[in-house]
């Protein structure tokens, strides 16, 4: 039961049943607070309002803020005096702003003082209307039922918007933790092509995991050391998704290519270059619409991870920072995790005679700004490299 | 004497008041709630005293009952006096203006005792 319908019941129980339909009504009507002082006012006011509204009366201001704060239901509107002993209409409109009320309920003040400067300062404490006298009967009763109605609606209003918002936070929330659940979904799958490919040429599918970690490490480092790149937490978190599709191409390398023990002839490594394109080129037949960002950085990486900062790698001969900085630091990964690794053509190499190798120049000249992050992430490389191992 | 004479006796505004409150019931009963206030004696009291801000707001409410009631001459003296004391400092002849409001209040108080009962 609504609390209208829980009163109607009390009421009943207590038998005044006989008083009639008409008083009962009179008791659930909207309240009004009249504050002042002087009674000849307030009885005017009474008369004039008590048609329509049950009146409740303060001769002074403390009186009346006790009223307020203990009224369960509120009042419909407050009529305030200003010119009052003790504590001014001032004080009370203050105080009423201070605890909100003058935003929830319609403080009209009803005064002989009209002058200018009074009432807009009256305004600016938040009044909804400002009654002068005389009192004309039909004038009061409108502005008073107006500004009630006002705050009606807009209370109104508000607590609709406010119930709305809660509904809409809650399906953002559930949104979101679909949006993340999508988002990890599309990375496994991303991750599973991937590792498909690794498969082949009978790696353990741990690559790209590793490659993904040695990226990530080499990519917070540069951001650090060198914003003028314009990494950021978002992009690195999409170069290292996209890393995992840095050799996708080797779905079109034979396995005789893919898995040969000796040396490639000029012909076969030739072929097996065209991973890098042939890479694109899948990516590029991908129909459906995937994020941009991680489609151009998946394209830049599968292309261009093979290229050098002197212009000496392939597919296209770029050279320094023509080469896009996501490309770059996955060469860094993909190079020490092949050196550290066995591969079908050597074996695995030390971390330390890896770094060394990398820093010289010996798999290709890298960026100086990167190889100072290189040798600053060493120790970190080194855990990843061992605690794959173990 | 009804009530427009009342009002002729005392130099006021029937016609106004009329048109603001509605009905000479709710005029009248006002009109006797005003003489019964006792406000000019606490006044009077307050001004004897030198308790300016109590005499200021006699004056102010008697000012308000004046306007309400379109009492226009015992508006325009209770005004006089009522700014004259406002601000806790007595400005002018305050005696005189007192005496001011005394008449116009004594004529109000002697229109409503001549009122037909009703």
């Amino acid at each position: 039961m609504n609390g209208r319908n829980q009163l109607m019941a009390a009421l009943y129980a207590k038998n005044i049943r006989e008083q009639g339909v008409a008083e009962m009504e009179k008791l659930m009507r909207n309240k009004i607070l009249i504050i002042d002082d002087v009674d000849f006012n307030r009885d005017m006011l009474r008369i004039i309002l008590e048609e329509d509204y049950t009146i409740v009366e303060a001769d002074n201001g403390r009186a009346a803020l006790d009223i307020i704060a203990q009224s369960k239901d509120g009042f419909a509107a407050i009529l305030l005096d200003l010119l009052m002993p003790e504590m001014d209409g001032f004080e009370v409109l203050k105080e009423l702003s201070a605890r909100g009320i003058t935003a929830k309920i319609p403080v009209l003040i009803i005064s002989g003082e009209t002058s200018v400067e009074t009432e807009k300062k009256c305004f600016e404490m938040g009044i909804a209307d400002f009654i002068g006298k005389p009192f004309n009967n039909m004038l009061v009763k409108k502005r008073v039922h107006n500004a009630a109605e006002v705050f009606s609606t807009k209370n109104m209003l508000e607590e609709k918007v406010a119930e709305q918002t809660k509904v809409l936070r809650k399906a953002c929330q559930a949104l979101k933790i679909q949006a993340e659940q999508l988002k990890k979904r599309n990375q496994e799958i991303i991750d599973l092509l991937g590792t498909v490919v690794e498969y082949r040429d009978l790696e353990s599918g741990e690559h790209i995991h590793r490659v993904k970690e040695y990226t990530r490490i080499l990519a917070e480092c540069f951001m650090e050391d060198y914003p003028e790149y314009g990494l950021t937490k978002e992009k690195i978190d999409v170069i290292v998704s996209a890393s995992a599709l840095h050799d996708i191409g080797k779905i079109a390398i034979p396995d005789s290519i893919l898995n040969k023990k000796g040396r490639l002839t000029k012909d076969e490594y030739e072929y097996m270059k065209s991973h890098t394109t042939k890479g694109c080129e899948l990516l590029d037949a991908i129909k459906s619409e995937w994020d941009v960002e991680l489609k151009k950085a998946s394209r830049e990486i599968c292309r261009y991870h093979h290229e050098r900062y002197d212009g000496k790698g392939y597919p296209e001969g770029l050279s320094g920072d023509d080469i896009p900085v996501s490309a770059q630091l996955v060469s860094v990964a993909d190079v020490y995790d092949a050196l550290v690794n066995e591969r079908c053509y050597k074996e695995a190499y030390s971390t330390e005679k890896a770094f060394r190798m990398i820093v010289n120049g010996e798999c290709g000249v890298f960026s100086p700004r990167l190889m100072a992050c290189f040798r600053k992430v060493r120790a970190q490389f080194e855990q990843t490299a061992a605690n794959s191992v173990a | 004497m009804d009530l427009r004479e009342c009002y002729r006796m005392m130099d006021a505004d029937y016609d106004s008041v009329l048109c603001r409150l509605g009905s000479e019931q709710m005029v009248c009963r006002f009109l006797k709630k005003c003489v019964e206030k006792d406000e000019l004696n606490k006044l009077q009291a307050a001004i004897g005293d030198e308790r300016w801000q109590d005499a200021f707001l006699h004056a102010h409410n008697m000012k308000g009952y004046g306007l309400n009631l379109s009492l226009t001459a015992f508006t325009e003296s209770s005004s006089r006096l009522c700014e004259a004391l406002r601000g806790g400092e007595p400005k002018g002849d305050i005696a005189g203006m007192l005496s001011d409001v005394r008449a116009d209040y004594e004529k109000l108080e002697s229109a409503v005792l001549s009122l037909d009962p009703k």
